[in-house]
């Protein structure tokens, strides 16, 4: 089958699909891991995973081990997690850093905020000191980091555009939700390990088209014809809905609102993916963000986390309304891991899509094959 | 026993359990049973380090002073 990716960027009428050889073909994935991820602005995790002064999760984002911190004044940050010496992993699992970040080899040290503070004996037993190492010069490394609606955006390239350019379009359009966000805590976040290719995961949130037969539940109060698509050609793409139901509790308890939405909010919600990976939700009543992490070809993380417009929630209500969207995600596995299988079916084509209900998960593909196309002219120059 | 054998054994142990705080203590005492410069400075690297690393800024303070001076 043909791997010429103009086809993808053909109108979405006539376009095919991404090639199998992008869900299960190594050198593509490091092929994306490079033009898509490390030069775009990636969804990482979110910053209430790190919620108090100290606290440091080091996390492997593609092969890459990165650190995320919050330093002394709050701030959060993320780094390479490797020491500026021998290149030793620095922190091994999720904890405080009460003092210093001290490497486990020759035990240099860093500040949070990624300062080389000691590098002992470098100029010899009892010497801390040497004129040939200038420790101005060797602090962690920083990855550029953008945080929006909690979520922690990195461009590891450093070079891409800035992130409220590249996302004005989408930032304006949900300015109305631009408030705080209350995580819901331990009761409002799951993690779902797929095994599929990471587009697979992205591509079945971007479409309504699945929701009567995958989400029949969801669908006796959101029918098909409720929801409307979302493109915006290399930007972003997803799914509305005008008919928004609000999660109830007992005795028809609800949750409060964000504050002064505007009508379209009463029962409208909104479902969009920020390529490359983080998929978000706006509802009037609570937002999500769930982070899609790429694990290898063949498999991802769903890092899931909900948000309300309260610290004051009800926790009984936030733990099943966390129940109901992590039964929604999973009812999704067996398509995303049922599509993965076939694309070892070298008959396939990379499909075709619906003119009338695969605009966005077209948007996206000819997204990731734009970036593909572009990333290899700039190479191959 | 002499004392510096048996600081060394204490220590040995507080790394085996990983009591930062207790090594900034031992390496501290160790440092004054060594009269030249260089062992002194060693030893009070290991401690103002340890200091560093659980956050205890006082004690990195006084450390850092005396590390100066030697
Ligand atoms: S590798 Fe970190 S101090 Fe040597
Ligand atoms: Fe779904």
């Amino acid at each position: 089958m043909s791997n010429d990716l103009t086809l993808v960027t053909k109108p979405l009428e006539i376009a095919n699909g991404l090639p199998n050889s992008h869900y299960i073909d190594q050198s593509v994935y490091e092929l994306e891991k490079r033009s898509i991820f490390f030069e775009g602005w990636p969804g990482l995790c979110v910053a209430s995973e790190v919620p108090k002064i100290g606290d440091a999760i080091p996390i492997s984002f593609m092969g890459m081990p990165l650190l995320v911190l919050r330093g002394k004044q709050g701030e959060v940050r993320v780094f390479q997690n490797i020491c500026r010496h021998r290149g030793m992993i620095l922190v091994k699992e999720r904890k405080n850093i009460e003092g210093a970040i001290r490497c486990p080899y020759h035990s240099w040290c860093y500040s949070t905020e990624g300062n080389l503070l000691v590098t002992p004996h470098v100029g010899g037993p009892g010497i801390n000191t040497h004129p040939d190492i200038d420790k101005n010069t060797l602090g962690l490394i920083e990855v550029r980091s953008y945080i929006w609606r909690d979520v922690i955006f990195i461009n590891i390239s450093g070079d891409a555009e800035p992130f409220e350019t590249i996302h004005k379009n989408l930032m304006t359009r949900w300015k109305e939700f631009e408030q705080p966000l209350f995580h819901g805590g331990e009761d409002s976040k799951f993690l779902l390990d797929v095994k599929c290719n990471w587009k697979l995961a992205v591509e079945n949130y971007c479409e309504s088209y699945h929701l009567p037969w995958i989400h029949p539940g969801l669908n006796t109060y959101s029918k098909l014809e409720d929801h409307y698509n979302i493109n915006e050609p290399n930007l972003y793409s997803g799914q509305g809905s005008l008919l928004y139901r609000q999660f109830l509790g007992d005795n028809g308890a609800v949750f409060p609102n964000f504050a002064d939405l505007s009508d379209k909010w009463t029962d409208g919600a909104e479902y969009i993916t920020v390529y490359p990976n983080v998929l978000l939700a706006v509802q009037k009543d609570h937002v999500y963000a769930t982070i899609i992490s790429p694990t290898s070809t063949t498999t991802a993380e769903e890092h899931m986390h909900i948000y309300y417009a309260s610290s004051d929630t009800d926790p009984k209500m936030r733990k099943d309304n966390c129940k109901q969207w992590e039964e929604i995600f999973i009812e999704d596995i067996f398509v995303v891991e049922g599509m993965q299988t076939g694309r070892q079916c070298s008959g396939f084509d990379g499909g075709r899509f619906s003119p009338a209900m695969d605009g966005p998960t077209h948007c996206f593909h000819a997204w990731v094959a734009n970036k593909l196309l572009n990333f290899n002219k700039t190479v191959s120059a | 026993m002499n004392k510096k054998s048996k600081i060394d054994q204490l220590i040995v142990e507080a790394h085996r359990q990983n009591d930062k705080k207790k090594l900034i203590k031992l390496y501290f005492e160790a440092s004054k049973l060594f009269s030249k410069n260089k062992e002194i400075s060693f030893f009070l690297t290991q401690a103002y380090v340890f200091s560093l690393d659980v956050g205890d800024d006082i004690e990195s303070k006084k450390l850092f002073h005396m590390l100066k001076q030697h």
